[in-house]
C-alpha cells in the first residue's frame, strides 16, 4: 500500500492527476501541516516504511541511488517478518 | 520531483526549488501534457536564442533543463507522440551545444554557482566529460563560497567529489566530500552513500563501514549490504556481530506512526493512516514543481 502525501498542499491540482499519471495509490493533500509538525519531514524526498502495526521501520532522506530496488527490497523483508530479525 | 539544477541537499519544503517548474511538472493530464511540450519547445528556442545573444549562463540553464527532463522520464510518461520529438529536440541539441557551452564555462565568470553546478552535476553523475566536468565544479565550489551560503556551498562540494570519484580519482575527492558532508543542513542518504563510495575508493574501508552500518540502520540496501560485507570480512570482522548491532539500531529507531486523516486529491472522503492498518504502507512525503 503507498500513501503520497503532498507536503506543499496544492489542492488546484489537475482533478484528473492521478489517473493520468498512472498512480493506482491515493495522493493526499497536507492541509494541516502533518508532515513538518508531526512527522517532522524536513524535505522531500522522505519516504516511510510502516509495518502492519503501524509502526516505521525505515526512513530514507532524500534520494537515493537505486531508490526502488532499495524500497522493494525493504518492503519485501517487511512482509516476511525480516526487517528486524537479521539478515 | 527535482530535474536538472543540481538539488540543494534536501530540497526544503515550500520553496519553489526549479527554475523550470513546467519542464519540472510532472502533471501529466492532456492539459499539464500540451503545457509540458510548449515549454520544452520554448526552452529550446530560448536556448537558441541565448546562444545568439551570448547570454551564455541563461543558454546552460535552459540545456540542463532539457537534457534533465529527458533523464528524468525514461518510460516515458507522456501520452502519444509528445516524449520522442522531446527526445529528439533534446539529443539534437545537445550534441552541438554541450561542447561549445563547456569550452566557453572554462573562461566565464558568473556570481551565480548554479550554472556551473548544474552543468556540472549532470555530466558528473552521467559520467560524461569528467575532464570538463571537475574544473566546472571546482569553480561552482569557489562561486558558492563567495556567496557564503553553506546549503549551495554543501551541495557543489558534493557535486565536485562525485566527479573527482567518477573520474577515478577518489583520494582527491575525499576532502571535499568530507566538508559538503559537514556543511549539510539535513543529513541526506545520497550524500552519505557518496562519502561511502569515496573512502572505499580511496582504501579507507574503516570510515566507510560506520556509514554503511548507520545506512542499514534506517533502511535495506542490498547493494550497501554486500559493501560492508566485504569491508568486514576483508578485515576479519564478524558479520554476525556487524548485523547484531544495525538490528539492534533498527529496533530502537522503531516508532509508532502518528495517526492523521488528510483530503484525497482525488476527492471523497478523507485518509486516514489507520485505514490502512494491517498493510505495510509505504509513506511518501513529496511536493509538487
Amino acid at each position: 500500500m503507498i500513501l503520497s502525501i503532498d507536503t506543499a498542499n496544492k489542492p488546484d491540482l489537475d482533478t484528473g492527476f492521478t489517473q493520468k499519471l498512472g498512480v493506482t495509490f491515493p495522493i493526499i493533500l497536507d492541509d494541516k501541516n502533518v508532515s513538518r509538525g508531526v512527522y517532522k519531514i524536513l524535505g522531500t524526498p522522505t519516504n516511510l516504511l510502516i509495518d502492519r502495526e503501524g509502526k516505521i521501520v525505515f526512513r530514507h532522506l532524500g534520494f537515493a541511488p537505486g531508490g526502488e530496488k532499495v524500497l522493494d527490497a525493504e518492503v519485501e523483508a517487511m512482509v516476511k517478518g525480516l526487517a528486524l530479525q537479521g539478515t | 520531483m527535482h530535474v536538472m539544477i543540481r538539488r540543494s541537499p534536501i530540497p526544503t519544503l515550500g520553496v519553489g526549488l526549479l527554475l523550470f517548474g513546467l519542464i519540472a511538472s510532472t502533471g501529466c493530464s492532456r492539459k499539464e501534457e500540451s503545457r509540458t511540450v510548449a515549454s520544452v519547445r520554448a526552452t529550446q528556442a530560448d536556448t537558441v536564442a541565448f546562444s545568439a545573444a551570448g547570454r551564455l549562463e541563461d543558454e546552460a540553464q535552459r540545456l540542463a533543463a532539457l537534457q534533465g527532463f529527458v533523464k528524468t522520464r525514461p518510460n516515458n510518461p507522456l501520452s502519444g507522440e509528445a516524449y520522442p520529438e522531446i527526445v529528439a529536440l533534446a539529443s539534437k541539441l545537445a550534441p552541438e551545444t554541450v561542447p561549445s557551452i563547456l569550452k566557453s564555462f572554462m573562461q566565464s565568470d558568473f556570481n551565480s554557482p548554479d550554472p556551473y553546478n548544474a552543468i556540472g552535476w549532470n555530466l558528473a553523475d552521467a559520467g560524461e566529460q569528467l575532464d570538463l566536468a571537475v574544473p566546472i565544479l571546482v569553480k561552482a565550489v569557489a562561486k558558492a563560497r563567495a556567496a557564503g551560503d553553506s546549503t549551495g556551498l554543501s551541495s557543489c562540494l558534493d557535486s565536485e567529489a562525485w566527479a573527482r570519484f567518477k573520474a577515478g580519482d577518489a583520494k582527491s575527492a575525499v576532502a571535499p566530500m568530507e566538508e559538503a558532508r559537514r556543511l549539510a543542513r539535513v543529513s541526506d542518504d545520497e550524500m552519505e552513500q557518496h562519502m561511502a563510495f569515496i573512502y572505499e575508493s580511496a582504501q579507507m574501508p574503516e570510515k566507510a563501514q560506520p556509514i554503511y552500518t548507520a545506512l542499514l540502520s534506517h533502511m535495506e540496501n542490498p547493494d550497501l549490504r554486500e559493501r560492508l560485507t566485504r569491508i568486514v570480512t576483508a578485515a576479519g570482522g564478524s558479520m554476525a556481530s556487524v548485523n547484531a548491532g544495525i538490528n539492534r539500531r533498527r529496533a530502537e529507531g522503531v516508532q509508532p506512526a502518528t495517526d492523521f486523516t488528510l483530503p484525497s486529491l482525488a476527492g471523497g472522503k478523507p485518509l486516514s493512516l489507520s485505514d490502512f492498518r494491517g498493510k505495510v504502507v509505504l509513506l511518501n512525503f513529496w511536493h509538487y514543481t
